[in-house]
């Protein structure tokens, strides 16, 4: 017979691009601000790192209401990534973010190379681990889409900021691809340090009886556990396909299960997003969850669950 | 805070529409909701709650009421007494009940009127209570404001019961014969906009309750955000840019002094 591991003994660290995480479970860029609103419902010293709103160089205002609106299983938001400025989050919010013993991952974008640079580089000076560049957000115009769906551009933006970065460099890939391989292999030869994946999916909601959409953006982001399968199958694509930087994983997790699912797909690490507004304590239970997993199947440190999906021939 | 509460009843109030009315057990919630806020309602399956006014909360217990128009309220009508729900709160910013010896004029349409009911409540005989309706059968809670005091005077559109035509006309009747000292709303967006114009013509402070679909419901997701000005109690119109304001935690209720405070096109 096996012997049991202790509860207390599981390793849940993970080391991704030379910052080690005390467990594998971040949060989702866009889901929790900057993690103010979610103190009442844990301390974000629980969590292996917050990802923050996304951040560019001057205040953005967003897009016109409504930004949401419900799916089967998910949901569309086209917020515009609304946000008060990289200066303003330096100033006001990263000091409120480093009262915690996490790690802190800042979300980036911006309309040019150039601009990204520059926000790149106003970080690379702070107290922050990691960057990730949102060169796929769906909802503004000028939001890194293009850079985010061409190979070429996807590869020159990276370049770009890890020249300019003092900090690893996280590059978070939109789904709305006809082969993200292609993309995560750009990225990867552009120097990322670690990929994020997936974004949100683009979709549309039209209201019948006015002939609107319910978005006043029209299309918006798709999101939720309807967008899990779409998540496992591409980053277990991105895995096949040979690419060996870390990868977090995001797209419908909303328990342990779903979390261990990514990772067999070979994710070292995983986002909580959409779930956490039904559940603001979503994290806990994921972190949970998978503790209670590797328990189970006698996995004594979390790493050993990335990419060890046994695929069909 | 989240709570998962027993409910005491779930009952339908009208005949012809699916208006209902849910009594939940509450106690932590009931001590310290404020008049305008709401409760973030779990619903089944659903990805995201439901934000849901509190029309009332004492004894330990609150009441929220909510007209069935898609599948998270369809699922809430279907919810029994002796059962289970899942609700967080109380969230926001409520009306000001901080001095109940001024006059208030509440107005409020269609399912609206929920949240002034418990401000109805705190100012008693010192309110005046619009309630405007599409039409007679739609009616809710008249003799519940009318047991708290208020003078109360129900409009509908059709005219099929009391004054017939909207809120605005009675509004502006009662502002020409009394003094008031404040004025809130809460009801749809046309409403609120012509009751607020009308305080800032008057030069009345008002205090306007926001609606915008909503996600997380904590602040955190910015779905939710309206166009107001800032402003503190005592600053009366401001020469100041419109800023992106959560209606879930900055309001839903918000002191606009008047309607210039908000952009209503947005």
């Amino acid at each position: 017979m096996v012997d049991k591991l202790d509860k207390s003994n599981l390793d849940l660290s993970v080391e991704i691009a030379g910052v080690k995480l005390k467990n594998p479970v971040v949060t989702a860029s866009g889901t929790c601000g900057f993690g103010r609103e979610f103190l009442p419902y844990y301390s974000l010293a629980a969590i292996g790192a917050i990802t923050t709103k996304g951040v560019c160089l001057n205040p953005k205002e967003g897009n016109k209401t409504p930004r949401v609106a419900e799916t089967p299983a998910g949901m569309l938001n086209a917020i515009g990534l609304q946000n008060p400025g990289v200066n303003y989050f330096v100033e006001n919010e990263l000091p409120n973010i480093k009262k915690y013993d996490t790690k802190i991952i800042v979300n980036i974008f911006g309309e040019t190379v150039e601009e990204y640079c520059q926000v790149a580089e106003i970080l690379s000076e702070t107290d922050i681990d990691m960057l990730e560049l949102n060169i796929s957000c769906p909802n503004i115009k000028c939001g890194g889409i293009s850079f985010g769906t061409e190979p070429k551009m996807a590869e020159e933006i990276t370049s770009s900021v890890k020249k300019r970065s003092k900090k690893p460099v996280v590059v978070k890939l939109s789904p709305n691809v006809t082969d993200i391989t292609e993309i995560a292999k750009a990225v990867e030869n552009g120097g990322a340090d670690c990929i994020s994946m997936i974004n949100t999916l683009i979709g549309m909601r039209i209201d019948i009886k006015t002939k609107r959409p319910v978005l006043k953006n029209n299309t918006g982001g798709l999101s939720g556990a309807a967008i899990k399968p779409v998540a496992v199958r591409m980053i277990w694509q991105v895995r096949n396909a040979g690419i060996k930087l870390p990868i977090i994983g995001m797209g419908g997790i909303t328990n342990g299960d779903d979390a261990v699912e990514l990772m067999l797909a070979g994710a070292n690490a995983v986002a909580v997003g959409t779930a956490a507004f039904n559940d603001p304590k979503t994290v806990l239970k994921v972190i949970d969850g998978i503790s209670d997993y590797m328990f189970e199947n006698n996995i004594k440190s979390v790493s050993e669950i990335t990419g060890a999906v046994k695929a069909w021939e | 805070m989240i709570a998962l509460c027993d409910i005491i009843s779930n009952e339908k109030m009208t005949e012809e529409y699916n208006i209902y009315s849910m009594i939940i057990d509450a106690p932590l919630i009931a001590k310290i909701a404020k008049p305008g806020q709401f409760v973030h309602v779990k619903c089944g399956g659903l990805t995201l709650r439901r934000p849901i006014s509190i029309a009332s909360a004492k004894n330990g217990q609150i009441k929220i009421c909510y007209d069935v128009r898609g599948e998270g309220t369809k699922w809430l009508s279907g919810l029994k007494s002796g059962g289970k729900i899942d609700i967080n709160g109380p969230i926001g910013k409520g009306f000001d009940v901080s001095d109940t010896s001024k006059k208030v004029l509440l107005a409020g349409g269609g399912i609206g009127i929920y949240p002034l009911y418990s401000v109805a409540e705190a100012y008693g005989e010192n309110a005046f209570a619009v309630l405007g309706f599409r039409t007679k059968d739609i009616i809710t809670f008249e003799k519940e404001f009318k047991e708290c005091g208020s003078k109360l005077y129900i409009a509908t559109d059709d005219g099929s019961y009391g004054r017939k035509g909207f809120a605005i006309d009675t509004v502006k009747e009662i502002l020409d014969n009394n003094k008031i000292d404040i004025i809130m709303t809460c009801g749809p967006k046309i409403m609120m906009k012509g009751i607020a114009l009308e305080a800032q013509k008057r030069n009345i402070r008002c205090q306007v309750s926001m609606e915008e679909r909503m996600a997380c419901g904590i602040g955190a997701c910015l779905a939710c955000v309206c166009k107001i000005k800032d402003a503190n109690v005592g600053d009366g119109v401001l020469d100041v840019p419109f800023t992106n304001k959560r209606v879930c935690i900055d309001g839903p209720v918000f002191d606009i002094f008047d309607g210039s405070g908000v952009d209503w096109e947005w």
